[in-house]
């Protein structure tokens, strides 16, 4: 064994650790003490989905029914070459209004 | 059956453990003010993994894993906080730290891995053998591992206790 050796050996040797006597009570304390609950990842994925969803559904309900036609509207009692028709009024522009008839 | 049943029978495994633990902690941390609160939190993991424990396994092994897992990230937490700390550096110089032990500094100088390693064959007196089985890592590892520490032990001898007793005594 190399004289170096001994000189690590010796001084881990002398190192002043702390006695179990002075350290037991916290320690004792620490194990009974509940260990901190991680969060569950799965658990809260899933609350993460099921809250988009509602949500997502919720605005679906919500406002579907007050969407306005943006783009045209279909105008009722139309008739062509005497038959019942329909027909879709479309304004693709300010100055342009488009009517399709079937 | 699990290996320890209540807080009071795992008290004489912890007389057994805690100060060589404790010492672990300290050569790979290089210094002694961590080095309890890390062989207190080994010994509350392994307590509260103990009904995942085969009964019949030695429970040291696991305790010496988890303790060099905890010293790893508090090393690689004391890192980024000087790293972070480098951007708020004052101009002005502080005040020089102070003097830490001298198997500390020369524990400091070695790689993490090497310091678990040198300390279990320096501290332990376990074997190449042994010391794998602890760590979990191959025997010719630590053979490598070990003659490394040997080279650089040889190299700073000067920065020993009994080397510098000698040269102040001269």
């Amino acid at each position: 064994m190399l004289p170096e050796e001994e000189e690590i050996r010796r001084a881990l040797s002398e190192r002043r650790i702390p006695s179990v006597e002075r350290v037991w009570p916290t320690l004792r304390e620490r194990l009974d003490a509940r260990a901190p609950r991680r969060p569950n990842v799965r658990t809260w994925m899933a609350v993460a989905v099921f809250l988009v969803l509602a949500v997502t559904a919720f605005r679906d309900l919500r406002f579907s029914r007050r969407r306005l036609p943006v783009a045209g509207f279909v105008v009722a009692n139309v008739r062509s070459f005497d038959r019942p028709a329909e027909a879709l009024v479309l304004q693709p522009d300010a100055r342009t209004l488009m009517v399709i008839v079937r | 059956m699990a290996l320890f049943p209540d807080a009071d029978s795992f008290r004489p495994f912890v007389e057994e453990n805690f100060t060589r633990l404790a010492s672990f902690a300290q050569s790979i941390l290089g210094n002694s003010f961590e080095a309890e609160d890390i062989a207190q939190e080994a010994l509350i993991l392994l307590y509260r993994s103990r009904l995942r424990l085969a009964s019949d396994a030695s429970p040291q092994p696991f305790l010496y894993r988890i303790a060099q897992r905890l010293c790893f990230s508090r090393l690689r937490r004391d890192a980024r906080r000087r790293a972070l700390a480098v951007l708020h550096m004052p101009l002005v110089p502080r005040e020089s730290p102070p003097i830490a032990d001298p198997v500390d500094s020369w524990f400091r100088g070695l790689p993490r891995r090497q310091r678990a390693i040198a300390h279990l064959y320096f501290a332990e007196n376990h074997d190449a053998g042994e010391i794998a089985m602890i760590l979990g890592i191959s025997a010719s590892t630590v053979r490598v591992q070990l003659a490394r520490v040997r080279s650089r032990l040889k190299a700073t001898h000067s920065t020993l206790p009994n080397s510098e007793r000698c040269s102040h005594a001269s």
